[in-house]
């Protein structure tokens, strides 16, 4: 068995010498007989004429012996590839049609794959990932974060099944500079994580330079961080850098392709955790809370112990690290995408598979010729087959490109959490590139085959009879036109549910609105300072051309900020959950939410001493006084009513949206800010544009203290629009997915319509010169575009009530089945295939009589 | 004169090739005179149907092959038995000893 797989190898690596071994073997052989001839007496001629009959044909003798050497499968593939490879250079159109279709088709399933797969299906890049698990809060809290005390315990707890602990918070948008440089170092706000000691020990990923214990003063950087930030000098080990006010010394540099535990972000610095208050002033009093719940757990399973032991040891539940906590949200819309692009490849064969059918019809002669000299079918078919897969392999070799750069537009599109962008590795690893092939591969048959056996087919008369031919691919533009179908009801439903996300009111103004995030009091700006700072850039960005309104605030609609309290009243039984957000006077008047009842704050509610007084927005209005004036009634905060502690409803203010636009918008409570305010947001109205605003802003912030960098500078409509991020991915990736089906549906229908006017050139000729009037070929075509598009549709409508159930959990203010989705998909659909039927139609009615009955 | 000689029944020119090779190793075409001088011309065969099979036989490590130089000083490639091309060809022989004894007797009592 081995000896033979060894004589096959050696046949087919040392092909060369062994085909001129049996040349002179067969020459040697003539040689004999000639001398053998020659001796016989016969003329020199004669003996070699003799010898050269006698041997036989030695072509024939040739190919037994490779067949005895068994490399006819290898040869004949070889053949195959190289045939293949011909057919196609001969035909650079309709290779460059299909190589173009297959690359978008695969190359969107590739994009889709490689998001899916790097966000739900990748493990760590860590030694022995399956010994990693992260730590759960309990089984009916499944969720990772833990509070300090926590994490202390169940380290201590766990010392026999884990061989330890990590603690980590990564995330956290921080000001790095470089200490002792000549100039002063302007901060970046880089992403930081916050880890125990044990964190590089416990995920086994040790260090590109440095040592890999950190101590209290030593962070470890992160590789790229080390290349983009600070040049990849060798010499970076030890040197000071300052991360907003604390400063560390440098300890080393990850290894490369290290980002951390936490889909979505990439770690730039790993800060020692108990220097989180000293980096992080204002949590100084919050860390270790019990009712902080920050820390993700990872642990390492010492050898031989099994899941199930640890988890009955610690008595949580143990989840293995994919990418928790981010990647749920995006699971669900990356499989709907993932299965629209599975649409989407379907569709792209079925379109090269039409393509390949019209090739075939053009090479009838040539495979009916070569079927007739005795090529066998099985022979053609695996031909045609290698052909098919050799332009999906091209095809999905730049699809594999086409859906790397995909995958990294894909990213972009996912929604940013706060001030750090959403980060991931999207590159390729050997999950995408299977994929890829086996994607390519099967296309390859899926689309091959049909037109292989069609175009084989042994009864080779009937080139005459193109109508069978074309039943498939009327069958294939079906499919197309009814896939198109699907995708583009997609697309509207997915539109209609973000107009009306778009149309939501959101209780202030959309436009001319900035929030600018600043926070002095991490860089040293202590109590009533902080405040200050925050009131000197408010006074500076007044003063900014355009700028009509500012005003400071606790925080600003769809922070996902909160101070979420209970509010009670006199004559109530129970209290209503309600989010407080302390404001200054303007702030009302700069989002422009109206004060519908009562009076606005005032600078003078500030004033300390003064009565204390808020607002209440409508939603509580309506819940704590029902059918009553609320103006002047006293609140307070609590169970139940205290009046000690209670305030008076100065106003009642329109809701507004502060947590999604879905929902009905939460109760909320405006108090008035107070010089104790150490963490604020600031917020613009201008009678510009926004955003262009920014960099002048930046300018006011630098020039008050350049160590003080600004965190985030957002409009509104970007966080409007982050907060639609998944429904804009959705639209967005729907959107080229359904454009694309549209043009291959289109390009397939014209190519039926115009071969079926082309064949029946002849028949329209006669019927023309019979009396036919012009518009009755032209007739012809219109009602076969009907046919096609009409039981396309039909098809697709049926296919599409049922695919877009799928669509559901994310549309908003429309059903699934949407009227108007769906007439606008069909008439979008209907104007395609009028586009596509409108050349085949002109080129019917354009038919000359005497020139078709010469045709042929 | 060609309806004289019989046309070999499959698979039986292997074991008529390494009979050959028995008495000692021959080139390809020597394989070729010799079945013919043995057969005394009444078996046909093909001179090249001579190659896949020689090919064939070297590849199950039935026979061996090795370039050398021939009588008339021409390069020729030398096949020869290998062990367990001996044991094969007696396998073989005994087997249709056999068979021809068997088939004699059939067809002779009939």
């Amino acid at each position: 068995m081995l000896k033979d797989l060894l004589f096959r190898l050696r046949a087919i690596f040392q092909r060369k010498s062994i085909e001129s071994d049996l040349d002179d073997e067969l020459r040697s052989h003539l040689e004999h007989q000639i001398d053998r001839n020659l001796e016989r007496g016969l003329s020199r001629d004669e003996a070699v004429r003799r010898a050269h009959v006698d041997l036989g044909g030695v072509e024939q003798y040739k190919e037994e012996c490779r067949e005895a050497w068994g490399i006819r499968v290898w040869e004949t593939t070889r053949q195959d590839v190289r045939y293949a490879v011909r057919q196609l250079r001969h035909r650079p159109a309709f290779t460059f049609a299909v190589v173009a279709t297959l690359a978008l088709g695969i190359g969107a399933t590739t994009a889709l794959f490689t998001v899916a797969n790097s966000l739900l299906l990748r493990s760590l890049p860590v030694p022995n990932p399956q010994d990693l698990v992260i730590i759960a809060r309990n089984p009916a809290h499944p969720s990772p974060v833990h509070n300090f005390d926590d994490y202390v315990l169940l380290n201590e707890q766990s010392r026999d099944v884990f061989t330890g602990v990590a603690a980590s918070n990564e995330g956290n948008a921080v000001g790095f500079s470089l200490v002792g440089q000549s100039r002063a170092d302007v901060p970046e706000v880089v992403n930081a994580a916050f880890v125990s000691p044990n964190y590089f020990e416990v995920l086994g990923v040790g260090l590109s330079i440095g040592r890999v214990s950190l101590g209290s003063d030593g962070v470890i950087v992160s590789y790229d961080f080390w290349q983009r930030r600070l040049a990849g000098n060798l010499g970076v080990l030890g040197q000071t850098v300052r991360l907003n006010k604390a400063v560390f010394s440098v300890a080393g540099v990850a290894r490369q392709g290290f980002a951390g535990t936490r889909a979505g972000s990439v770690p730039d610095v790993y800060v020692p955790l108990n220097s989180y208050p000293s980096v992080l002033p204002l949590m100084r009093n919050h860390w270790k809370s019990p009712r902080r719940e920050w820390l993700v757990l990872n642990a390492r399973l010492k050898p031989g112990v099994t899941i199930a032991q640890a988890t009955a040891r610690v008595g949580r539940s143990l989840l293995l690290p994919g990418l928790q906590g981010i990647a749920t949200p995006f699971s669900a819309p990356l499989l709907v995408l993932l299965a629209a692009s599975g649409l989407l490849l379907l569709l792209a064969c079925a379109n090269v598979a039409g393509l390949l059918l019209a090739r075939g019809i053009q090479r009838e002669r040539e495979i009916a010729v070569r079927l007739a000299l005795g090529a066998s079918r099985m022979r053609l078919i695996r031909q045609m087959l290698t052909e098919s897969v050799l332009l999906a392999v091209i095809g999905g070799v730049i699809g594999l490109f086409v859906g790397l750069s995909g995958a990294r537009a894909l990213i972009q599109l996912l929604p940013s959490n706060g001030p750090l962008p959403f980060a991931v590795d999207v590159s390729a690893d050997w999950r995408v590139l299977a994929f890829a092939l086996a994607v390519s591969v099967l296309t390859g048959v899926l689309f091959g085959l049909g037109p292989a056996l069609r175009s084989s087919r042994r009864d080779v008369a009937p080139s005459l009879k193109p109508t069978r031919h074309l039943d498939l691919r009327r069958v294939l533009v079906v499919v197309q036109v009814a896939l198109s179908v699907v995708l583009l009801m997609s697309v509207g439903l997915m539109v209609r549910s973000l107009a009306s996300l778009d149309a939501v009111d959101l209780g202030y103004s959309r436009g001319g609105l900035l929030f600018v995030y600043v926070q002095p009091a991490e860089f040293g700006y202590q109590g009533p300072r902080a405040r200050q700072f925050y009131e000197r850039l408010r006074e500076r960005a007044a003063q900014l051309p355009g700028v009509m309104m500012t005003s400071l605030a606790d925080y600003a609609p769809l922070d996902n900020g909160n101070d979420s309290h209970t509010v009670a009243a006199p004559a109530r039984d129970g209290a209503v959950a309600a989010e407080t957000n302390t404001v200054t006077a303007d702030y009302l008047k700069t989002l422009g939410i109206p004060v519908l009842a009562g009076r606005a704050l005032n600078a003078l509610d500030e004033v300390p001493g003064a009565p204390p007084a808020g607002l209440i927005s409508e939603a509580l209005a309506r819940a704590l006084f029902p059918g009553e004036n609320p103006i002047g009634r006293r609140v307070s905060y609590g169970d139940r009513f205290d009046a000690k502690e209670s305030w008076q409803v100065v106003g009642v203010v329109r809701d507004a949206r502060y947590f999604g636009l879905r929902g009905d918008p939460t109760p909320m409570v405006y108090m008035p800010a107070d010089a104790a305010m150490s963490r604020m947001v600031l917020c613009i109205r201008t009678a510009g544009a926004p955003e262009l605003l920014i960099p002048a802003v930046r300018r006011e912030v630098a020039e008050l203290d350049a160590a003080v960098p600004v965190l985030e500078a957002k409009t509104m409509d970007e966080r409007v629009n982050d907060q639609n991020g998944t429904e804009r991915l959705l639209v967005t990736v729907f959107g080229s997915f359904g454009l694309f089906a549209l043009v291959l549906a289109a390009i397939g229908l014209h190519g039926v319509l115009a071969f079926g006017v082309e064949s029946r050139t002849r028949e329209i000729g006669i019927r023309t010169a019979l009396g036919a009037g012009r518009w009755d070929a032209v007739g012809r075509v219109v009602a076969d575009v009907g046919l096609l598009f009409g039981v396309g549709a039909a098809v697709g409508t049926i296919a599409a009530l049922a695919g877009t159930r799928l669509l559901t959990s994310f549309l908003f203010g429309v059903k699934p089945f949407d009227a108007l989705a769906f007439l606008a998909a069909l008439g979008i659909l209907a104007v395609a295939a009028a586009v596509a039927g409108y050349l085949p139609a002109r080129r019917a009615s354009k038919v000359d009589p005497i020139v078709a009955l010469r045709h042929d | 004169m060609a309806s004289n000689r019989l046309e070999l029944p499959q698979g039986t020119l292997d074991v008529l090739i390494l009979k050959a090779l028995a008495l000692g190793p021959l080139h390809g075409w020597a394989v070729s005179e010799r079945l013919q001088q043995i057969s005394v011309d009444a078996l046909q065969v093909g001179q090249g149907s001579l190659y896949p099979a020689l090919h064939r036989l070297e590849r199950r490590g039935l026979i061996r092959a090795d370039w050398g130089t021939s009588a008339n000083n021409r390069r020729a490639k030398y096949y020869q038995l290998t062990r367990a091309g001996e044991k094969h060809l007696e396998a073989e022989t005994k087997l249709w000893s056999r068979l021809a004894a068997v088939v004699g007797q059939v067809l002779g009592t009939a």
